[in-house]
């Protein structure tokens, strides 16, 4: 299958496309600002263009994109109206009343800043459900159709319609959506418990209003993509990466903008999850780490969620499934700076593009960890971006001293102070995602990639005595790889509310057939696999605040004592206790529809070991950098060719470099081989101390670590046994 | 103090060790709040942990609710003297509960749990934590006013064993469990508390494995050095003096409408600061007191750092230690409500100290006019409320309802959160009433009677609930009275006194005092409770005109108050300019009028 994927940053759009003659072909070009979708079909062209294909014969696209995040982020969206249950119109302001800074006066709250929602369209109508879904209170229809009559003549083209316990009894937020339709029919709609139906008013109506606000620019956005490929002569489906690690198909996404709200970072796992299991490593920690910041999460066999609870964006709760990735500020760009209290930081502030570190000459003076890496030859000045940046060792030592002198240090110790710091930053995250949740970083397999993934790698692998690193070939575009590498996931969601030891089975299953014919009709026109459908019930001992995951799949003789035991157990693995005699309450139920793309990547299905080309990454470098400065494309990586993985055999250094590396905490330069990767076939074997270059990051195989060019380009590394 | 970097320390190993300890703090929390049943610590994070060294000093802490700030200290301070006093010789493995008031205990219900860290057989440091309980089986649910002295108050915890040497004291856990309304949450928390100081423990032990014992020391002291040279570096940036407020207390919750005075005095001197309680009123016959070391202090520390330290305006995170505490002084005479004597009852003692926070910052406003507030609610509503089921069983629970702040340079005042040392999170409604006998009418914001100013004072909330079965309320509130709403500053109008109203199911109402006892509904009968709102900054005809028609356009004004007030005329939902300017003119003319 030829497949399309195209991942829109902040600053580059990344694409591959799969399936075509030589297996991978890869292409990289800067985001436009002001129309994102016009880079994405000028890339699309150029792509189709070196492979050598029509855009016609792309049979699947897979797209992630920062769309909403921006619209959301950057409060700008559409103007929102609101209907809710009269007695309850500033649930959205109040929140939980809580503060989000606790020693702050000066602080925003940033819902009651930026409202998603302003009070003058927040419009209470007469109804009342009340638990367990009875009516108290019926639907006040001639209010309703008034406050809808009203929101139209205030020019608001989308609406969310937020009921107190609608989740338990949606009937008046349906028919308020009847209303809407009928009298304000260009309005955008989003009823709370199709959003999501999870108990919790501040969070389930925020996320409704952020799904309302941000719907009509994601849809517009979509339409306008759709139409650029349309015309263009791509024909296939279109399908947008979610914050859940899988796609949806376009409508549904455009419908439901909420849950593509973190897109990228989602894309990085399922790219870590892919690169791991194609060399036969299921439990893996990925690491991505760009400019500004770090992407980690945890797969400890299986991908993990976010506990919906915790999920926040830009200050506003978002109940959507999303993927357990965490961001800390270290990246490139993080700054390293001393405070009046004599203290040596590092981020999480970043230089950003402008001006940038230091040695990017661009009127930057302040240090940052890039800064530090060409003070300790680590990045080569010279072969920056394939070397059309060059970098100024001057400027970037001169900064680097700066901030060692208070301290007493020379400017290789500064450095490589700098490296310490931002690398405890990274590992004490990773510890906290893994180590404290139960999982060893032992067992587990490191992914490395982002542009400076690969140089901090073996130093925060050292920290965790995690045993083995994948570095995937081009790892400035590895997020993109991820689109190719997901499946079709929806999630539907019920609260329900019951103790387990009265819930009764029938009740549980009809809940069950409801949302899995919810689930059914989203995959409408899907072809492909019938999904596959996983059951979940969240549940907590009575009287908790929290809930855990219990597996629900068959509800079948004993179905109460496995689902207690499955809820103990997981209390137990989080939190190293249960209460054994406590009763249980099932608060929500939960149904994911997963269904199977086979976009993948050639040599995903066959364990890597077979003829694919493997990742043979075609550079497109000639006529993709056609654009001059505009338009940058992948490099070529892991050239196996047709043949397969080849026999184990010492690659030559394409050069050397000086590189310091810390030995009992003390630098020491060291002349290490350096290694061009598009000339490391399958089966070259490295020996570190080295350096890796390729066009969009350096790899720095620190001593004491060695390993094997894989047949997909994986670089994987081990520790050297001592 | 040196204020340059100590040269022994090694600056990226700091950063190491810090990070790991503060995030050791944090995980205790984490867990402590996600497993346990009282809503005040899963909700409203009424809890706080931390680690402390051999002298009682914070190393690191969690950073919950403001109002555990360093109160751990006096916990483990007081835990200790009575350990010593008694020779108790603490073992590895052991873990004691501690709630007494006159040894450290921030107030009886909550109960400190605290865990000796050993090394090599010698006491190095503690694992501790705090967090609020439904019910200490006390004189009535959850907590009282009306009671005699502390040991009305319920169970005292005095460096009580609950688990020795690894082993759990049974004894000790039977006899809580039958002296207690809620056992089944109250020693749910409990063994929270337990797991959560255990962990601390586990994880300090494994920070000594891998640096030393006696570098972690090094470094922990290093880090408190390091928090002290931060605040100092504040406190030297205010002018050196004596700055003074004063401030009304509704009544001592036995003699009604007699306001309380308290005054406040702040002395800067370079990098200290001592606060002077001493014009405060006598302790009082009832539960409204505060423990000088547990929460006097605490609230002090809690306001400086909120000020001094403000978490937003600084990219850098200090770190929570001993370190804030060491260059503040609090002063209050034995005998007042800031420091009862032995054996005053206290278990409801938090909104005299929140009103020193507020009075401390009115203190320093006029020296800090970019940094200072109008006056804030500077209270809160904390509502203990109980009741019983057909069947007998009870429901207790917690609610503790928010307040506003004041209009900032260059902000409008926050809505409807809790304020200064209060920083808890509401129940949602739709969790309250799938689990308890209530259902709401309202939750909204109060419209039009807040302060107003250039900037406007924050507005506070309405909520509006009827009990399903019959209830009993205590109150815990400040600020109902008129002679002491919170102040506008540099021409803001001032804000509103708090409401508490007790509707009947005939359709009459009566409004309760800020402060009641076993306050008791029939079912079906409604308690409607009203936040305090805050006071402007700036004069309101300096408030910009698109604001003004904002604020009338979301119903938070009236068009009069917009004419009346703010000196702006609305006309078809657009501000008339020249109308304005005349109006306004006229305004400030009247004023100077006034004036003169």
């Amino acid at each position: 299958m030829i497949a399309l994927a195209v991942d829109v940053g902040g600053t580059n759009t990344d694409i591959m496309l799969s399936g075509v003659r030589d297996g991978v072909v890869v292409h990289k070009l800067p985001t436009s600002s002001e129309d994102p979708s016009a880079a994405t079909v000028q890339g699309t062209l150029q792509i189709c263009e070196l492979a050598g294909i029509s855009p016609s014969q792309i049979e699947l696209v897979l797209h992630g994109t920062t769309v909403a995040t921006n619209a959301l982020l950057e409060h700008d969206g559409a103007r929102t109206g609101l209907i809710t249950t009269a007695g309850f119109r500033d649930i959205l302001h109040i929140g939980r009343h809580q503060r989000p800074h606790n020693f702050s006066l000066m602080q925003d709250i940033p819902f009651q800043q930026w409202p998603l929602v302003a009070r003058r369209h927040r419009r209470p109508v007469r109804e009342r459900i009340v638990p367990p879904g009875e009516v108290a209170v019926p639907l006040d229809e001639q209010e309703a159709v008034e406050a809808i009559q009203l929101l139209r003549e205030d020019g608001v083209e989308s609406i969310a319609v937020c009921f107190l316990f609608s989740f338990l009894n949606p009937r008046h937020e349906l028919r308020v959506g009847e209303l809407i339709a009928e009298h304000h029919p260009q309005a955008e709609v989003s009823l709370s418990h199709r959003v999501i139906a999870q108990f919790r008013e501040f969070e389930r109506f925020t996320t409704t209003a952020a799904n309302a606000f941000i719907k009509p620019k994601v849809r517009r956005y979509l339409d306008r993509l759709q139409a650029g490929w349309r015309e263009v002569g791509v024909r296939c489906p279109i399908h947008i990466m979610q914050s859940n690690g899988g796609v949806a198909a376009f409508e549904q996404a455009a419908e439901r903008a909420v849950n593509v709200l973190l897109s990228g970072p989602a894309a990085g796992v399922i790219a870590g999850r892919h690169i791991g299991r194609q060399n036969g490593h299921e439990n893996l920690i990925t690491l991505d780490i760009g400019g500004t910041s770090a992407d980690i999460s945890v797969i400890p066999g299986r991908l993990l969620e976010l506990n919906m609870q915790d999920s926040y964006m830009g200050g506003y709760p978002i109940l959507s499934p999303k993927l357990d990735v965490t961001a800390i500020g270290a990246g490139g760009g993080s700054v390293a700076w001393v405070d009046a209290g004599g203290a040596f930081n590092v981020g999480p502030r970043s230089a950003g593009a402008e001006p940038g570190p230091a040695c990017y000459g661009h009127g930057g003076t302040e240090p940052t960890v890039t800064d530090a890496h060409v003070v300790l030859g680590r990045v080569d000045p010279g072969t920056f971006l394939g070397g059309r940046m060059e970098l100024s060792t001057v400027k970037a030592r001169e900064a680097v001293e700066s901030v060692g002198a208070p301290f007493a240090m020379n400017v290789e110790q500064a450095a490589l102070a700098i490296l310490q710091i931002v690398n405890a930053n990274m590992v004490r995250e990773i510890r906290l995602h893994s180590i404290r949740r139960g999982y060893d970083p032992r067992e587990c397999a490191l992914v490395a990639f982002g542009g400076a993934g690969p140089l901090h790698a073996c130093e925060i692998a050292e920290e965790l005595q995690i045993p083995t690193i994948l570095f995937p070939p081009s790892p400035g575009i590895t997020s993109a790889m991820g689109l190719l590498a997901t499946d079709l996931k929806y999630d539907a969601v019920r609260t329900v509310g019951m103790m387990l030891q009265s819930a009764e089975r029938e009740v549980l299953e009809q809940r069950f057939a409801e949302m899995g014919q919810e689930l059914r009709e989203r995959f409408a026109g899907h072809v492909g696999p019938e999904p596959v459908m996983r059951r979940e019930a969240a549940c907590r001992y009575a009287g908790q605040g929290y809930e855990l995951t219990a597996s629900c799949d068959e509800l079948d003789e004993g179905w109460r004592e496995r689902m207690q035991e499955s809820f103990h157990r997981q209390h137990e693995h989080e939190y190293g206790f249960r209460f054994p005699g406590d009763p249980v309450e099932i608060i929500s139920l939960r149904m994911t529809a997963i269904s199977e793309i086979p976009a993948r990547p050639a040599s995903a299905e066959s364990g890597g070991s077979s003829a694919e080309s493997g990742g043979s990454a075609e550079s497109g470098s000639g006529s993709a950098e056609s654009g001059g400065s505009s338009a940058e494309s992948g490099s070529g990586s892991a050239q196996s060719g047709s043949a397969g993985a080849q026999a184990r055999h010492a690659p030559d250094p394409s050069g050397s470099a000086e590189v310091v590396f810390a030995r009992d905490g003390m630098p020491e330069r060291r002349t290490v081989p350096r290694y061009d990767r598009s000339a490391l076939g399958s089966g070259a074997a490295l020996q570190g101390p080295c350096i890796v270059l390729e066009m969009d990051s350096t790899l720095v195989l620190a001593p004491g670590w060695s390993g094997d060019v894989m047949p997909d380009g994986t670089l994987r590394v081990r520790r050297d046994q001592q | 103090m040196s204020t340059a970097p100590e040269q022994t320390v090694d600056p990226v190993l700091l950063q190491i060790i810090g990070g790991e300890l503060g995030s050791i703090a944090k995980e205790m929390a984490h867990q402590l709040i996600r497993s346990s049943y009282s809503v005040l610590i899963r909700e409203s994070e009424d809890m706080g942990c931390a680690l402390l060294n051999t002298r009682y000093e914070e190393i690191a802490e969690s950073d919950n609710t403001p109002f555990h700030v360093g109160s751990l200290v006096a916990y483990t301070k007081g835990m200790m003297q009575t350990v010593e006093e008694r020779g108790i010789e603490l073992r590895p493995g052991d873990v004691l509960a501690h709630n007494h008031p006159y040894l450290g205990a921030s107030h009886s219900l909550d109960i400190g749990v605290i865990a000796p860290i050993f090394w090599e057989g010698e006491l190095v440091a503690f694992s501790a934590n705090t967090a609020h309980h439904l019910d200490i089986g006390g004189a009535q649910p959850g907590g009282t006013i009306d009671l005699f002295d502390m040991y009305a108050e319920g169970r005292i915890f005095n460096a009580t064993f609950l688990v020795r040497e690894g082993q759990r004291d049974e004894n000790m856990w039977r006899f809580f469990t039958d002296n207690n309304r809620a056992p089944r949450q109250v020693i749910g928390d409990l063994e929270c508390q337990v797991a959560a100081a255990r962990h601390g423990v586990r994880r300090f032990e494994q920070l000594m494995a891998k640096h030393g014992s006696e570098t972690v020391r090094l470094y922990s002291e290093a880090l408190i050095d390091y928090s002290e040279r931060m605040l100092r570096a504040e406190i030297e940036k205010i002018p050196d003096g004596e700055y003074r407020a004063e401030g009304w207390l509704d009544d001592d919750g036995v003699t009604r409408d007699v306001p309380e005075r308290i005054g406040v005095k702040v002395v800067i001197s370079g990098s200290e600061v001592s606060v002077d309680l001493s014009e405060s009123p006598p302790q009082r016959p009832n539960a409204l007191n505060t423990p000088y070391g547990g929460s006097t202090c605490v609230g002090v520390y809690s306001l400086f750092r909120t000020l001094l330290l403000d978490t937003f305006l600084s990219e850098k995170y200090i770190p929570a230690n001993s370190g804030g505490f060491r260059p503040i002084t609090v002063i209050a005479p034995e005998g007042t409500i800031f420091n009862p004597r032995f054996p005053a009852a206290t278990q409801i003692r938090f909104n005299p100290i929140n009103r020193v926070a507020d009075l401390i910052l009115q203190a320093l406003a006029p020296v800090i006019p970019d940094r200072a507030t109008a006056g804030n609610s500077a209270q809160l509503n904390g509502m203990y409320m109980s009741g019983v089921y057909p069947d007998g069983s009870y429901w207790i629970t917690i609610e503790v309802d928010e307040g506003s702040y004041g209009g900032r340079p260059g902000k409008d005042g926050m809505d409807a959160v809790d304020c200064l040392s209060a920083n808890i999170r509401n129940q949602p409604i739709e969790d309250i009433e799938m689990h308890l006998p209530f259902r709401f009418h309202r939750y909204e914001l109060i419209e039009r009677e807040f302060g107003h100013g250039r900037w406007r004072g924050g507005t506070s909330a309405v909520r509006d609930y009827a009990f399903l079965t019959p209830a009993q309320v205590t109150t815990e509130s400040e600020r109902h009275a008129d002679i002491d709403p919170p102040p506008g500053v540099f021409g803001g109008t001032p804000g509103r006194p708090g409401r508490f109203w007790h509707l009947h199911n005939d359709g009459t109402r009566d409004r309760l005092y800020s402060k009641v006892n076993a306050h008791r509904f029939a079912e079906g009968e409604r308690l409607v409770i009203e936040g305090v709102t805050s006071g402007g900054y700036g004069s309101p005809l300096e408030r910009e005109p698109v604001r003004v028609l904002h604020d009338y356009l979301d119903d938070l004004i009236s068009s009069e108050q917009a004419e009346e007030i703010y000196g702006v005329l609305i006309r078809d939902g657009e501000v008339d300019e020249e109308a304005t300017r005349r109006r306004r003119e006229s305004l400030r003319a009247a004023t100077a009028q006034r004036e003169r």
